[in-house]
């Protein structure tokens, strides 16, 4: 059974790279642009995992994270961090709202993105 | 007889009433007098009282305009380079058949996206290191967690290099109050440098330690050192020496700079012992912590 994730990234050129490489390596890849859009998608399909980036039009990432782990429903759905916001109380402010993790994108490189998600499953 | 007895005692009956009045009269405008100094004092008192407030909520809205600016120039500044560093290095798996002349094209290239990307994270962590007393955050943390992550994401960065990390863990896990954001900085510094200037096959040695009511941080490498006439400076910025800058093209001599602000604003003290060129290098900070736990 494939895993599937969910990439919520406004950046279209950023968002369909990293889906590409991921859904080359097996994974099943969704792929929406605001925070909205996310929202209903975790809500319907339950992905394993979701890529969150944080400046997305209307609600942005930081709400994203509170409202999925504020319901009983998606709580339990992981969420990994891939912005270029990256000063480190906007690192700590992911992670206390209950991201797994925070990666800056401008740090990262694509084909990292999947090591990233490889070493995520491998670890859960 | 009697009566110039009774006027007598009339009179000074009443001269001393008089002068009790007077007595009376003269206090009264004494505490008048007091009683109106008191009032401009404690108006002056509270006018003060104001215009602090007043200054200490400017202040704090300056800092959070100051934060808000850095963070939203940093990620303008990181889009535009992450789109050309994504894009380039995707281009680069997909045409493996490249003719190695295009191919280094391209790849120099992207070392200068990485080159700016480096001066941004750079510049966002010298101005992270200027914050002063008011502006650190104190979160109670692990620090030798921070250590090791800090470990595993150099071993990560500079995954083409042979060059083994020792780390030493004395600490212990009980949390401190420190600014983790800062402190990170501080270790990534030391420890990337060390990375950097250190060859193939060599080693580095970390060690984390509590040294009276200190916490005790230290970075040994096998790595080019630091030469003798250079020593002075070396907490300076843009100071390298040519050997450092041989073999770490992308710096810009800021990073040294930074954690010594760093370790200065948080209260410690930093230092390096370096035999000379080609001898290695050991820094070190000492910084006065809190742990709550152990406090009591």
């Amino acid at each position: 059974m494939k895993k599937s994730v969910l990439i919520i990234d406004d950046d279209t050129f950023v968002g369909s790279m990293a889906a590409r490489l991921l859904q080359e390596a097996e994974y099943e890849v969704r792929r929406v642009d605001t925070g909205e859009a996310g929202i209903n998608e975790v809500q319907e399909a339950k992905p394993d995992l979701v890529l969150l980036d944080i400046g997305l039009p209307g609600i942005d990432g930081y709400e994203v994270i509170k409202t999925l782990k504020g319901e009983p429903d998606t709580a339990d759905v992981p969420i990994i961090v891939l912005s270029n916001f990256g000063q480190p109380e906007e690192m700590e402010r992911s992670k206390k709202l209950g991201a797994h993790a925070h990666y800056v994108k401008a740090n990262t490189e694509p084909r990292e993105i999947v090591n990233l998600v490889d070493e995520f499953f491998a670890s859960s | 007889m009697f009566e110039i007895i009774l006027y007598l005692i009339i009179f000074c009956l009443s001269s001393f009433v008089a002068y009790l009045t007077y007595r009376i009269f003269f206090l009264q405008k004494k505490l008048i007098e007091s009683e109106r100094k008191v009032e401009t004092t404690s108006k002056t008192l509270i006018q003060k009282h104001i215009e602090q407030l007043d200054s200490n909520e400017r202040l704090q809205k300056l800092l959070q305009t100051k934060t808000d600016f850095v963070s939203i120039a940093s990620h303008q500044l990181r889009s535009p380079l992450t789109d050309v560093k994504w894009g380039l290095s995707f281009f680069l798996d997909r045409h493996r058949d490249l003719v190695p002349e295009d191919r280094d094209h391209v790849n120099q290239i992207l070392v200068n996206v990485d080159r700016m990307n480096h001066l941004i994270n750079e510049l966002l962590d010298f101005v992270a290191s200027e914050a002063g007393t008011s502006e650190q955050k104190k979160d109670l943390v692990n620090v030798e967690l921070v250590v090791r992550r800090v470990i595993k994401e150099a071993n990560n960065h500079f995954r083409e290099k042979t060059v083994t990390v020792h780390p030493t863990y004395n600490y212990g896990p009980e949390p401190v109050l420190i600014d983790v954001g800062l402190i990170e900085i501080a270790f990534t510094n030391l420890i990337h440098n060390a990375f950097h200037y250190t060859p193939d096959n060599k080693n580095v040695y970390i060690l984390t330690e509590q040294r009276g009511k200190q916490f005790y941080f230290e970075v040994r490498d096998e790595g080019v050192g630091v030469p003798k006439n250079k020593q002075r400076h070396i907490f300076s910025r843009f100071k390298r020496s040519p050997d450092a800058i041989k073999m770490n093209s992308l710096g810009i001599g800021l990073g040294l700079h930074i954690t010594k602000n760093i370790v200065d604003n948080l209260g410690g003290r930093i230092g390096f012992v370096s035999a000379g060129e080609g001898e290695g290098a050991t820094f070190y900070f000492y910084i006065p912590v809190e742990r709550p736990t152990t406090a009591g």
